[in-house]
């Protein structure tokens, strides 16, 4: 999941001049992160401004008491569009809609017995109320527009709306807050400092409604919460990433990703990155490195909408424990479609049914998967911003 | 051959031998024709022009919004837009900022520079007709470089420039620099005002037009926030979001759909677009007056050859189709010679008019000339249908005579039975035009009126047989008392004109209708001009006028800086003067724009005046200076149907007002009228009391002009003067007369054509006349009549036929003048003049028109000689 926002924000910044001179000159402008991220909450749950970039991201399968099934995703973003320091105005004075974040957020809904997917994504400035987040007491307040989640000390409430969509979620943590890779730091890179800062709520019990159309609908389930803020760009040669949440029956969830290397590098076998992280059911997690994970993507499906081939049947491995896992689809069409010129990415994200087995005992969940870069590179690194 | 070849040919070989020995007067009907097409096609595209720079113009600014916040008074508080964000059925809520502002060193080019939240913006508008088209990395370095502008293709090209280039723009503040990012494609947003446009954050353009950093508060303001809502609701859906959304504003704005404002620009140039109509059809039946002229003569003439052809068998339809041939050939003969004068005429008419809107009413924000091809081919129609409606009459005259009668040649003579009907038609038709220009006030519209015109100037031609004979009867009996002295071609011509048919009536209505459109169109410059200047002189007092740069342009929507305030106080105490500051509002209500103007009332009433219309000025000014009522004007009030008593109602910057109105003022400022409110009480009401205006007076000055100019060159040399515009009060007077000067361009040139059709009518008439009465005037000579007894029987026919028409087209005149004045001006911009004729003028013009009467009778004269007697009495 964090992939996903990271190189959403990379998008946001990465066809201005102004911001690929600061990737190439003015990185080091930006904090980097090299090491464990020291979290204090809920302080943590708040902004890190001076970072390139940040999201809050919210997924989940969810049910209606007589067993309708939705998928859901709301994810609020924030990106920093130059340095720290580098913004001048007219002399003394200065607008109050002058600011160096912009903060998009993704809303979707899948569902899944009509076989619809419904989404929205918008825009803003972090100015003049429009969007930002906050801290009321203990709690975090992230906002864009009317959509929001106010992360507390017992419970996360969400809530997000459209004309045609609702989402209105109480999610109260399950387990313990999952501090992912090494105290935060999560590599992204076979360079130390391309990682980010990285902790997840891996098992959410949800209860609320979700509104489609005219018709809201009772829910309960389960949601996954990470939330994430790095500043370096991505190593040179990705093209896209695929990343996987997965709750499974027996309380273990897993995290795991892959960073996808351009075609001659694939076959020169260079570049990439993996990682994940296995959380028991306690809550003690596991980082996974790149060797300890196996990724074999399966069947295809073709969007008619944007022609991108996503691979969207999985068979993930990790040795170590063990575990094999096939990841499926609970719905073909979760595509989350960009115009072009819009700055925004084409991907797939959508709800997936998990089947396995650890250590000779069957194992079943579901889960959330993020694919992106199939609907043409995505661009990554100082030399695609020009 | 088929049967239409076969007519065709014929009709070929009849139409243009005849022609060939005509070419001159025939030349002439074609000139008239293209004249006419070319005015009717140039004057129509203006009017479609301008309407749809209206219309267009303001889609493009307002892309895909539905509604519109907008602040009574101007501007609204930018962080509502967050507010109305919040709620779900807002697709987006985008601030703007836009002013009208001048290039540095390039005083004659203006750019619309708009600040937006481009995210929103780029939300608003994309998949609509006017999307703001550029890339998400450009739109972001807006964000990032704080002076940084997309510039319109049209500016750049004009000032030279490209992206990387630097452009200064002169704000109220004074001269900023903008980088050019980039520069905006030639569609969408960068269409508007022909690509003088350029379009920054708002952060930039807040900061750039701040005075202080109040006005960055908070949110700081815009001028209006333009909301789309959730793309496939119902009107349902929409009523009940605007109800939601409503309260949650703040007092001082309001909400409204977002194409009320070019709904109400619409309505005001509904009146003046109606005007432009009626001369476009009047130059077309100039042509049509031109072509009956010149079928009836040459039906005429060769009611020889058509008794030839109906004695040989031929049909009626066929002279019916010959002379109905004629009419339509001229008019397609008409056409094509119409089309280089279009070239011509119509950018220039298009240009005209544009300016008059731009100057009188509203900006336009694109001044583009479009051909529509529906256009050419609706000139093309009219023309042909009036050409062929224009010879229908002499057509059918000359189809219905039999071999015989057409032998006879028999002459335009009416009976006293048809004459007593023609005369009631008449009068009924000058009392039906009563009630019509009574309706417009109700109706809203000028059609009435100018039926109720055409209804007079009917009326008034009908009643020619009975004022004609009239007029020779009594010419009779006067010349009678001295046979000698007049010889006996007064008492034949007197006999004759008793007996005159219908012909001659049309001839004698066309020069009444000339002369009455020339009497009444004199009339009303005259007195527009006399009221005007008195006006300008009381109303428009003021040696200096200051403002912010391209104040109007900006609805006054900026301040002039304290520092400059303080400037022009301490200078004009120094040298003696006065301030007269005002602050300048732009609302609109019921459907119609208009401005509410405070300054101090007891101030003004010594170094100015109003011009009350209504109301008692001796309790009106002190009640107003005391902010007891308002002083309206008389456009706001006639728009409104509001009189003395009657109660002003409006929020204004949360400010509710329920004031009376106190009295009603001649006031030629257009855009929709004025509502005048004291100064100070408008202040203690809550209101805010920034200058966006000040006349400065040097009442002790011994030259106030030159005082003015002083004071002017002192100011434009002094850092205060940065983004301001200082114009003498002598050089806006004069500015303001120029404006309204131009405004009457076309009507003169229709009083011209008038004049002009009306002589070629009367020439045409009396060669007719001759035609008809070939055998009567030469048998005259055959019996010893002199050649001149003749042309002298001619003159007095001409000179009757004159004086009669300039008797009743001045009649007609005077009473077409006061319905101009008091209501089809009154309808039109909502204003009437004091009645002022000036005589000297219609003094000059009547012997003139009766001179050229009489030259329209020297062909006529040539005409009746040119035959020797005997051949002209062979019996054919």
């Amino acid at each position: 999941m964090p992939w996903m926002v990271f190189l959403l924000g990379l998008l946001l910044l990465g066809g201005t001049t102004f911001s690929a001179q600061a990737g190439k000159e003015g990185q080091s402008r930006f904090p980097t992160i090299t090491g464990p991220c020291d979290f204090v909450f809920p302080d943590a749950h708040g902004a890190h401004p001076d970072h390139r970039i940040e999201w809050w991201y919210y997924t989940g399968n969810l049910r209606t008491p007589q067993g309708r099934p939705f998928g859901f995703q709301l994810t609020f973003f924030r990106s920093r569009m130059h340095a720290p320091g580098t913004v001048t105005t007219h002399g003394e004075q200065r607008s109050t809609w002058r600011t160096a974040q912009l903060h998009p957020a993704h809303f979707a809904i899948s569902d899944l017995e009509s076989e619809t997917f419904h989404y929205e994504k918008r825009t803003v400035r972090a100015a003049v109320n429009l969007a930002g987040v906050s801290r009321q007491g203990d709690d975090v307040l992230v906002h864009q527009g009317g959509w929001s989640t106010v992360i507390g000390p017992d419970q996360h409430a969400i809530q997000a709306a459209t004309v045609d969509l609702g989402l209105d979620l109480r999610l109260i943590p399950k387990k313990p807050v999952a501090i992912q890779g090494n105290g935060g730091y999560s590599r992204k890179g076979s360079r130390p400092e391309s990682a980010s800062c990285y902790y997840s709520f891996t098992r959410l019990a949800a209860d609320g409604t979700v509104r489609v159309g005219d018709q809201t609908f009772p829910v309960t389930g389960e949601a996954w919460m990470d939330h994430e803020y790095a500043s370096n760009l991505l190593e040179e040669g990705l093209v896209g990433w695929d990343w996987f949440s997965v709750q499974l029956d027996d309380g273990w969830d897993l995290m795991a990703f892959r960073l996808r290397p351009d075609e001659q590098r694939a076959r020169l076998g260079q570049g990439g990155w993996a990682g994940g992280g296995l959380i028991d059911p306690q809550g003690r997690v596991t980082p996974l490195e790149p060797e300890d994970l196996r990724f074999t993507p399966g069947r295809t499906w073709t969007s008619p909408r944007s022609k991108a081939t996503y691979p969207l049947w999985w068979e993930i491995a990790v040795p170590k424990v063990e575990l094999s896992l096939t990841i499926s689809p609970r719905m073909l069409a979760q595509e989350l479609v960009s115009e072009p010129g819009s700055g925004g990415v084409t991907y797939w994200e959508g709800a997936v049914e998990v089947r396995g087995a650890r250590s000779g005992e069957a194992v079943s969940g579901h889960g959330y998967a993020e694919l992106t870069g199939y609907a043409g590179p995505v661009p990554l690194g100082p030399g695609s911003a020009e | 051959m088929p049967q239409p070849f076969r007519f065709l040919n014929f009709f070929l070989r009849f139409n243009l031998r005849h022609a060939r020995g005509q070419w001159a007067r025939t030349l002439a009907v074609l000139l008239g024709v293209a004249v006419g097409a070319a005015v009717f096609s140039g004057v129509r595209l203006a009017i479609d022009a301008s309407s749809r720079n209206l219309t267009q113009g303001m889609d493009l600014i307002a892309g895909n919004a539905d509604f519109v916040v907008t602040g009574q008074g101007g501007l609204v508080p930018a962080r509502i837009t967050a507010e109305l964000l919040t709620d779900p059925a807002v697709h987006a809520a985008v601030p703007v900022l836009e002013r009208i502002l001048a290039v540095a060193h390039q005083p004659e080019v203006t750019i619309r520079l708009r600040g937006t939240d481009l995210i929103l913006e780029d939300r608003l508008r994309r998949g609509g007709h006017a999307p703001l088209d550029i890339s998400f990395a450009v739109l972001t370095d807006l964000l990032i470089q704080p002076r940084s502008l997309l510039l319109g293709q049209g500016a750049a090209e004009r000032l030279g420039l490209s992206a990387g280039d630097t452009v200064t723009l002169i704000g109220p503040s004074g001269p900023q620099a903008f980088e050019i990012a980039d520069l905006l494609p030639p569609r969408g947003l960068g269409r508007v005002e022909d690509g003088f446009i350029a379009v920054a954050d708002i952060a930039a353009v807040q900061e750039f037009l701040a005075g202080d950093s109040r006005d960055l508060a908070d949110g700081g303001v815009a001028d209006r926030i333009d909301l789309r809502l959730s793309p496939g609701m119902n009107d349902l859906d929409r009523e009940a979001v605007l109800a939601r959304l409503s309260p949650k504003l703040p007092a001082q704005t309001s909400l409204a759909p977002a194409d009320q404002r070019r709904e109400s620009g619409m309505m005001l140039l509904s009146a003046y677009h109606e005007s432009l109509t009626l001369i476009s059809f009047v130059s077309l039946f100039v042509g049509m007056f031109l072509i009956y002229s010149l079928v009836s003569l040459n039906a005429a003439a060769r009611r020889g050859e058509v008794a030839v052809l109906r004695a040989l068998g031929g049909p009626r339809w066929l002279p019916l189709g010959l002379f109905l041939g004629e009419g339509a050939l001229l008019a397609v003969l008409g056409l094509l010679a119409a089309l280089p004068l279009a070239l011509v005429f119509t950018p220039r008419a298009a240009n005209l008019i544009n300016r008059t809107i731009d100057d009188l009413f509203l900006r336009l924000p694109s001044q583009t000339l479009h051909l529509a091809p529906w256009e050419i081919g609706l000139t093309i129609g009219v023309t042909l249908i009036v050409a062929v409606l224009a010879a229908l009459h002499p057509a059918w005259e000359a189809a219905r005579a039999s071999p015989r009668e057409a032998l006879a040649m028999l002459a335009d003579t009416s009976s006293h039975g048809q004459n007593r009907r023609i005369t009631f038609s008449g009068i009924c038709c000058l009392l039906g035009a009563i009630p019509l220009f009574l309706l417009p006030a109700a109706l809203n519209s000028l059609w009435p009126a100018y039926c109720g015109v055409f209804l007079l100037f009917v009326g008034s031609a009908l009643q020619t047989p009975w004022v004609l004979a009239a007029a020779a009867r009594a010419m009779e009996r006067t010349t009678g008392l001295r046979p000698a002295l007049f010889g006996p071609g007064v008492k034949l011509a007197c006999r004759s004109l008793r007996r005159a048919g219908p012909r001659t009536s049309i001839a004698v209505g066309a020069l009444i209708t000339a002369l009455a459109l020339y009497v009444a169109l004199s009339v009303m410059i005259h007195s527009f001009r006399t009221t005007f200047l008195v006006w300008v002189e009381n109303t428009v007092s003021g040696d200096v006028f200051v403002t912010p740069a391209n104040a109007e342009a900006n609805e006054y929507r900026d301040a002039i800086s304290q520092s400059a305030q303080d400037w022009i106080l301490a200078q004009t105490a120094a040298q003696g003067g006065q301030v007269l500051p005002y602050r300048r509002a732009y609302l609109e209500g019921d459907g119609y724009p208009y401005q509410f103007e405070t300054m101090d009332m007891s101030a003004f009433s010594t170094l100015g005046s109003f011009l009350f219309k209504h109301g008692d000025p001796g309790s009106a000014l002190p009640a107003a200076a005391q902010g007891q009522g308002v002083i309206v004007s008389e456009t706001w009030a006639v728009r409104r149907s509001v009189g003395i008593g009657d109660r002003f109602q409006a929020v204004i910057e949360g400010i509710r007002l329920d004031t009376p109105v106190v009295g009603i003022v001649r006031d030629y400022r257009t855009r929709g009228g004025v509502i005048y409110h004291d100064w100070d009480a408008f202040i203690a009401l809550g209101g805010n009391p920034r200058w966006e205006g000040v006349r400065i007076y040097f009442p002790e000055a011994d030259n106030p002009q030159a005082a003015a100019a002083r004071f002017r060159a002192a100011l434009a040399a002094h850092p205060a003067g940065q983004g301001l515009d200082v114009t003498t009060g002598v050089d806006l007077r004069n500015l303001v007369t120029d404006i309204f000067t131009q405004t009457f361009g076309i009507t003169a040139l229709l009083m011209g054509v008038a004049l002009l059709v009306a002589g070629v009518g009367v020439a045409t008439t009396l060669a007719v006349r001759v035609l008809e009465r070939r055998k009567e005037l030469n048998t005259l000579r055959a019996l010893g009549g002199s050649r001149g007894q003749i042309r002298a029987l001619i003159f007095w026919e001409a000179g009757i036929i004159g004086l009669v028409g300039a008797v009743l087209g001045l009649a007609c005149g005077l009473i077409l003048s006061v319905v101009f004045i008091e209501v089809i001006n009154k309808q039109g911009f909502g204003w009437t003049f004091v009645f002022s004729v000036n005589w000297r003028e219609l003094g000059l013009a009547l012997p003139g028109l009766l001179a050229a009467a009489l030259a329209a009778a020297v062909p006529a004269t040539v005409l009746a000689l040119r035959d020797p007697p005997a051949e002209a009495l062979k019996e054919r």
